[in-house]
């Protein structure tokens, strides 16, 4: 299992930014309090009824005790509220500061250290209204106003700026502006669009312009730069270029000549394969940072994001330009002081704020230190909603594998250990309370739609027999699933029955439709006499340590029995990541974590971001168009239930299971009252400042 | 006077003992004799011999495939091989599953037959340290002799790339190289022959550099000033009077270094970048042993593959010791 | 003797150039990309957003020019920015190399004391029972991989086991100590005693075996035959006579072994969960983070070459012939 770790540490890389910080913290101000009457809202109560009697003391003290929290991988140590990448940093980050809102234990946003309303305006427009709550302070004691938020909005705007909040990409009105620092900026960036689209785009490239491109990126990061290399196995350039019918020109060169040999290449692939490459990308964001830059450089200056207006010290509006369901969720950044990180902080240069990793925030605890693994923060006792009672809380790096052993032995008291079979084992073999709760995430099966048509998606997906497999590795701690989605979205249609059965016969049937046959030999070959192929790329680290594995190679002897191959790659992430995202891998095996969203525009859209398999439909790029702009949830279901079976008919994604994650504590040093059922959005961690140790 | 006699006796000891070898064996019978003087050497062949029949022919009386996996109907308990497609819907993966008569190792994690990958496993251990050491040797020799043999600038650039190739750290190296592999789009069950060759690119480094001071040492002996001055023909002189001195360590180095690459497969393995699954090694087997479930409950999936590694590579340190001592006169006591 | 020291050091600069291309090179090859990784879960990211990402970060040049970068910024002092840490590579590797290097340098200090005794006595009694007990009890350290004897250490002394040491980490979390005192020194040699011990076990077998093979060759030496025949007594021949000239050799093998002093056992740091650099450099290689993995690649490469340079330089001042050559 701690191979997964890594896997893991990297998936669940948090980039949603504002989910993230939302799922962080401590607990709702209690005339906001939406969540249900659990253990949660439980405890706040005791509290608050116990504090009145206690009177005579003038300032209730944090106690001296040391709560010490498990963390299942390496910190990447980026103690910045900018930057913080990992779950793991995010974790520590979280405690430190607060945003106007979070996420409650249904995933609704709910009043936090503010509030935030909006009001659709007639012309589609929607204006945000973010308030704070008044006499807050920070840690070191400056009071907290609609500045710091502002401050926060800039920051992640910048040009300069490379962290994961990708606030860039709301239609809010003036942020391009701000972004490109050019008032004008559309008509520079539709004068850029025009110049990619006239100079550059497919049709209208000229040989030259392609030529460069494919030699400046290596053929798109094809070309190893080694003439002697291999494109394929026994495969040489030379025998590639040779076969693509460029045979004289090579004998004309000097094949042991790189740039020779990179520039044929250029034209082999300019000359046949030029739909496989995409130079219009690639030129439109060379002429943004040279135009950016210039911006800069320049003496006129967008100072402002126009549609973000500070209405007084606690009150500010944004615009937006459309209707975004995660609107709140995007405006809702931390409260970061200005008066800390802002020092040497001009447009264009985030650098002195990067470079501060001893963050300073509001939150209930502050920041300690870091040494020997161990991250330590030490109570806030200015955090505007009551004193925490545990005076220092630790985070310490344990191995997964070790994971148990440190919680049984009383080393760490808080640990979530991976949710598999074995460690739900040892946890009760030893005696310790844990709570399961669903990962807001889920597994699947990408299939690459350039490289597989689709009745050859269809018969690959019915080789696939998921649950023996996944049931296998994680016992009743995961559940096969049947649409690419989260089940913790109440927009998961929760009818949807199995689209693809396990059935080698139909299969075949399928690719039999796709123009193959089995031939004399009984290798299933199509038209031109070549065998069906095809790869997948799966992160069991090398061991075939993955829920999917079995799946595939039982797939593979299948389709060997069909006549075909199917070539599993058990790989390292850093490799199957590229390997998808260069179009080598058929197909791979992916989760998608904190995927709290069910706006799957840019993973399914033509040309979306995360477009990994390349499908394009256009019945489906409408139905995901539709999604985020439906406020009406019942409306809302009906489109993403549509849109999931289109995928699904599509064969582009495999949903393969829905997991489980564990929190495990250790009740020696706990006062268990005060810590909440863990659900998928709501746990220990939201309400850290009231856990009381014995 | 009583001592002189001891030393007398001693020195005439010595002198009969010589004049004994000199008449009846020949020098590789001498080793033979000093080689199986070592008993630890013994042992170390018989392992050997052991080892490579258990994995090159077990499999040929052994019914299931290292590849092949095993699934179980949890209600009616009935154990499913994968060709039964029809009756798969229903099973779940026989992981782990106890030692038995049908699995006299059980199954391993992944409901893989754990002795036939034991078997398997050890073929592609085995074929890794003789194809690694093997292009290390041919390398290292020929590139160390050259540099030994010539010196001056050709030994100078050689002993500079010698030093390069030593200076680049070895698993952040075979990382990369790794991930490079892959993405040559190399199938999976041909990659670990490439990966086999590059470590042998990589390790001859250090080969070249033990060949090359045993050379310059020669090159200073008696014999081969002697030879110089008498003029014999260069190729002469290092077929007749170099190679034979080299081959001793040769021998001895290529055997330890046999040892060093299975584990460093299996290292290698344990980060990922080794023999990739579903294709067993001795060291992929192994790396079992740091899930902690597994290590102290299932024994028969860890402990066969650490044992095998174990006697293999101790035995094949125990043979280059014994045959080192062996060639070495001066190490006779 | 000052041209041939001077000669000697430009050529070493000459093969650290080589050692930075080959590794930047390979580095810049390896398919992974480090934006690609580090965005691989973000929704919203679009494909023009990484690949400002990536100019921001210097990701976009191509191999020759960012190599070119790479080595400007070596003439200025400046080994760039780790992506993974978004902190200076000097300050990272500074930050590091202490754990890893005392970790490394006990375990060095301990392989001494046992290795070396050890095979004197074995030598000393070739083909005796002792010799075959001693030679195969520390054989068995490296005939294992590391991460074995590491799981089978945790387990006998960890939780599960004895319950006496703790498994992994460097520092009891649970305990705030002020300042280095003597009770947190404790607790530090606590947590390091199982990792050492690892590298203990694995390391002696190489200097078991060539302080037996040197000592066996020198027991044969004629000299020491004349000490015996002249009466001298067995424990002078051996440790004042025999010793001494095989500690020559012996010390060279050590002094060799100080590169690997700081390039760390990435696995073994990994499985104790120890801050190290070889743990670190494991994680740069999964993450792509290029200036991290030059940065402490040719760190580890400077000081193998410095050590070449050091022993052929001593090699020169003791025999003037190779000077000529």
């Amino acid at each position: 299992m701690n191979k997964m770790t890594k896997l893991l540490a990297l998936v669940m890389v948090l980039c949603m930014a504002t989910v993230a910080m939302l799922a962080g913290c401590s607990s709702p101000a209690p005339e906001a309090t939406t969540a249900p009457e659990d253990a949660a809202t439980a405890a706040p109560e005791d509290a608050a009824t116990a504090a009145p009697e206690d009177t005579s003391a003038p300032v209730e003290q944090p106690d001296d005790k040391t709560l010490v929290i498990g963390v299942e991988a390496n910190f990447e140590e980026k103690w910045n509220p900018f930057y913080a990448e990992s779950a793991y940093d995010q974790q520590v980050i979280e405690q430190i500061f607060v945003a106007p809102q979070r996420v409650n234990a249904d995933n609704v946003l709910v009043d936090w250290a503010g509030n935030i309303s909006y009001v659709e305006n007639e012309d589609g427009t929607v204006l945000y209204t973010v308030k704070i709550n008044e006499g807050m302070t920070f840690s070191d004691g400056e009071p907290i106003t609609i500045d710091d938020l502002l401050f926060y909005y800039k920051v992640v705007s910048d040009p300069s700026y490379t962290g994961p909040i990708t606030f860039i990409a709301n239609d809010i009105a003036g942020l391009k502006e701000y972004y490109y620092d050019d008032p004008n900026y559309s008509t520079k960036v539709a004068e850029i669009d025009a110049e990619v689209a006239e100079k550059y785009s497919p049709d209208t490239i000229s040989k030259e312009d392609f030529i460069a491109y494919l030699i400046d990126t290596n053929l798109a990061g094809w070309w190893d730069g080694n003439p002697a290399g291999e494109v394929d196995e026994d495969y040489t350039w030379s025998d590639y270029i040779t076969d693509e019918g460029f045979g004289d020109q090579l004998a004309a060169i000097d094949a042991t000549d790189p740039a020779a040999m990179l520039a044929l290449l250029a034209e082999v692939e300019y000359t046949n394969y030029a739909d496989s490459y995409d130079p219009a990308t690639y030129y439109k964001s060379q002429l943004e940072q040279a135009y950016i830059q210039e911006n800069l450089e320049g003496t006129e200056h967008v100072e402002e994001i126009s549609g973000i207006q500070r209405v007084d010290d606690y009150t500010c509006t944004i615009l937006f330009n459309s209707i975004n369901i995660y609107g709140d969720r995007e405006v809702n950044g931390y409260l970061v002081p200005e008066h800390y990180y802002g020092k040497d902080f001009t447009k264009g240069d985030v650098s002195s704020i990067a470079a501060n990793m001893e963050p300073m925030g509001s939150g209930p605890y502050m920041w300690g230190g870091y040494a020997d693994n161990i991250a330590t923060c030490t109570a806030n006792v200015n955090y505007f909603e009551g004193v925490p009672k545990i005076g220092t809380v630790k985070w310490q790096y344990i191995p997964t594998s070790d994971t148990i052993a440190a919680l049984a032995s009383g080393e760490v008291d808080i640990a979530v250990p991976n949710g598999t079979k074995d460690n739900v084992q040892a946890l009760e073999d030893n005696g310790l309370i844990y709570h399961l709760t669903d990962n807001a995430g889920y597994g699947y099966m990408g299939l690459q739609a350039n490289n597989l048509e689709l009745s050859v998606r269809k018969g690959l997906l019915s080789l696939m027999n998921r649950e023996s497999s996944v049931r296998g590795y994680y016992g009743d701690l995961a559940q096969v699933i049947e649409r690419p989605m989260t089940t913790v979205l109440s927009e998961y249609p929760d009818d949807a029955a199995v689209y693809y059965e396990y059935d080698p016969e139909k299969a075949l049937e399928y690719f039999q439709a796709a123009g193959y046959e089995q031939n004399a030999e009984g290798k299933l070959v199509n038209a031109d006499g070549e065998q069906l192929v095809v790869n997948v790329y799966i992160g069991g680290e090398g061991s075939g340590n993955h829920p999917a594995y079995a799946m595939l190679t039982q797939a593979a002897n299948d389709m060997a029995t069909l006549g075909g191959e199917l070539q599993i790659q058990d790989v390292a992430f850093n490799v199957l990541q590229s390997a998808m995202n260069d179009g080598t891998a058929d197909m791979f095996i992916l989760a998608w974590g904190n995927t709290t969203t069910c706006d799957k525009s840019s993973i399914y859209m033509t040309g979306g971001g995360q477009n990994r398999t390349n499908v394009s439909d256009a019945a489906l790029d409408e139905l995901l168009a539709k999604i985020p702009v439906t406020i009406d949830f019942d409306e809302r279901c009906e489109l993403v239930s549509q849109m999931l079976d289109k995928v699904m008919d599509l064969a582009v994604e495999l949903p393969l299971y829905q997991r489980k994650n564990i929190i495990a504590y250790n009740e020696t040093n706990l006062v268990m009252d005060t810590i909440p059922e863990a659900s998928t959005f709501w746990d220990y961690t939201d309400v850290l400042w009231q856990v009381e140790m014995k | 006077m009583e001592e002189k006699n001891t030393v007398n006796t001693q020195h005439q000891a010595a002198i009969d003992e010589l004049e004994k070898n000199q008449v009846i064996l020949t020098p590789g019978q001498l080793v033979m004799r000093r080689f199986f003087r070592n008993k630890l050497a013994v042992i170390g062949v018989c392992i050997l011999v052991f080892m490579i029949l258990f994995c090159f022919i077990g499999p040929l009386f052994y019914p299931y495939s290292e590849t092949e996996l095993f699934y179980i109907n949890e209600e009616t308990g009935e154990q499913i091989r994968m060709y039964e497609t029809e009756k798969l819907k229903t099973a779940i993966l026989y992981t782990r599953a106890p030692m038995s008569a049908e699995h006299w190792l059980g199954t391993d994690d992944m409901g893989y037959d754990v002795l036939a990958r034991l078997m398997y496993g050890g073929q592609i251990s085995l074929m890794v340290g003789f194809v690694v050491v093997i292009v290390e040797m041919l390398i290292g020799v020929t590139l160390g002799g050259v540099a030994g043999y010539y010196g001056g600038k050709i030994d100078m650039i050689i002993m500079r790339l010698v030093e390069i190739f030593v200076s680049i750290p070895f698993i952040p190296l075979m990382l990369i190289i790794s991930s490079l592999l892959i993405s040559m789009k190399i199938s999976p069950s041909v990659k670990i022959y490439y990966t086999m060759f590059i470590m042998g690119v990589i390790y001859w480094a250090g080969v070249a550099r033990m060949i090359r001071g045993n050379i310059l040492s020669l090159r200073e002996m008696e014999y081969m000033q002697a030879a110089e001055a008498a003029g014999i023909r260069t190729s002469r002189k290092i077929f007749r009077h170099l190679v034979p001195n080299v081959m001793p360590l040769i021998i001895v180095m290529a055997t330890m270094d046999l040892g060093g690459v299975i584990l460093m497969e299996s290292t290698m393995s344990y980060l990922g970048i080794g023999v990739s699954a579903p294709f067993a090694s001795w060291g992929n087997m192994v790396s079992a042993v740091t899930n902690d479930a597994i290590m102290r409950n299932f024994l028969n999936i860890w402990v066969p593959p650490g044992l095998c590694i174990l006697l293999t590579v101790l035995a094949f340190n125990f043979v280059g010791d014994g045959l080192r001592d062996a060639f070495d006169p001066r190490m006779k006591r | 003797m000052r041209q041939y020291i001077i000669r000697r050091i430009l050529i070493s600069l000459i093969v650290l150039l080589g050692v930075s291309i080959m590794l930047y090179t390979l580095i810049r090859l390896m398919p992974s990309d480090y934006v690609d990784m580090s965005t691989s879960s973000s929704i919203n990211m679009t494909d023009e957003m990484r690949e400002n990402i990536r100019a921001l970060y210097g990701l976009d040049k191509g191999i020759v020019e960012g190599y070119i970068d790479w080595l400007g910024g070596i003439f200025r002092g400046d080994l760039g920015m780790s992506l993974m840490f978004r902190r200076p590579v000097v300050e990272v590797i500074g930050q590091y190399a202490p754990v890893t290097f005392t970790v490394a340098f006990i375990a060095l200090v301990f392989q001494v004391l046992i290795a070396i005794p050890l095979g004197i006595l074995a030598a000393k009694k070739q083909y005796s029972m002792t010799d075959y007990t001693i030679v195969t009890l520390v054989f068995i350290g490296i005939s294992l991989p590391i991460f074995f004897f590491a799981a089978i250490l945790k387990r006998i002394f960890g939780f599960y086991g004895l319950n006496l040491l703790p498994i992994s980490g460097m520092l009891t979390a649970r305990v705030n100590y002020d300042g280095f005192t003597f009770a947190k020194f404790l607790d530090y040699a606590k947590h390091l005693i199982l990792p050492i011990t690892c590298f203990v076990i694995t390391g002696c077998g190489g200097l078991l075996r060539y302080t037996r093979t040197n000592m066996l060759e020198v027991l044969n030496a004629d000299y020491i035959r004349t000490a015996r025949a002249k009466g001298v007594p067995e424990r002078t021949v051996i440790y004042s006579h025999a010793f001494r000239n095989t500690l020559i050799p012996i010390i060279t093998i050590v002094g060799s072994t100080l590169p690997s002093l700081f390039s760390g056992a990435a696995i073994t740091e990994g499985l104790f969960a120890l801050e190290g650099l070889g743990n670190i450099a494991l994680r740069a290689s999964y993450m792509a983070d290029v200036p991290y993995l030059m940065g402490f690649n040719m760190f580890i490469a400077v000081l193998t070459v410095a050590g070449f340079l050091i022993s052929d330089i001593l090699y020169a001042a003791a025999d003037p012939r190779v000077r000529l050559s």
